[in-house]
């Protein structure tokens, strides 16, 4: 956590570090080391820089990237929670042509491929197949 | 029992200041030894940085890498003033509660 609070400190402005970067890097150094800490120096460290007057935009922007790397990361942990799964009828004529192009079999996953249905979930999550022989 | 009256940070290293210099973490520890009060580190050096902008505290130059701030002139009489407004209603809360 001191190593994390170390470098939220490194995050106020140069000119500010300039001047008080030493002593206030000791500071730390002695300090309690705790995440109340980490968000107290990430806190005066963005208001610092707003007020030595860094363009709002270049704040939002860096927000919106850390927001959209966050959002990208929780995707991936939460991806096969949150997939859409669809199933669909083909009617027996429609059927009867894909067998007789020899394009899926009763069963084959692959006919949602075929039929540009997403199957991500079906690999984790057996489900019945939507096609069934007749 | 936890005392709340008074939660500027710039007071209290105001209060700090006012026996003598000291160190950002020796203000730290004090103020949470006569407030308790925990001042976070960005908290404590943001109003550092506000102090000394205003003349009411000055660094003291030294080798260690901890510099002690001092307060000035200016400083005692702001912390004076501000003071001299809280005893008013710490007084006239204490006159009326009698009368509760």
């Amino acid at each position: 956590m001191r190593r994390w609070i170390a470098l939220a400190g490194r995050l106020y402005p140069r000119g500010w570090r300039e001047r008080y970067g030493e002593e206030f890097d000791a500071l730390l150094e002695e300090a309690t080391a705790d995440w109340r800490q980490f968000l107290n120096v990430t806190g005066g460290a963005l208001t610092m820089r707003i007020a030595n007057g860094i363009p709002y935009l270049k704040v939002a922007g860096a927000l919106g990237l850390a927001g959209a790397l966050a959002a990208l990361s929780a995707s991936y942990r939460v991806a096969q929670a949150l997939t859409a799964t669809a199933v669909g009828t083909l009617r027996n004529a429609a059927l009867e042509d894909y067998r007789k192009a020899d394009a899926i079999k009763p069963g084959d996953p692959g006919v949602c491929m075929q039929i540009g249905l997403v199957c991500g979930s079906r690999s984790t999550t057996p489900r019945p197949s939507p096609i069934s022989a007749r | 029992m936890n005392c709340n009256i008074v939660t500027d940070p710039q007071l209290l290293i105001l209060a700090s200041l006012a026996d003598g210099e000291k160190h950002g973490y020796a203000m730290m520890e004090d103020i949470e030894r006569f407030a308790e009060i925990r001042l976070g580190a960005g908290t404590l050096y943001g109003a550092i940085t506000r102090l000394e902008g205003q003349g009411w505290i000055v660094r003291v130059e030294s080798e260690d890498r901890r510099k002690p701030y001092r307060i000035t002139g200016l400083g005692v009489q702001h912390l004076e003033e501000q003071m001299a407004g809280l005893n008013r209603v710490v007084k006239t809360a204490l006159r009326r509660l009698k009368h509760a």
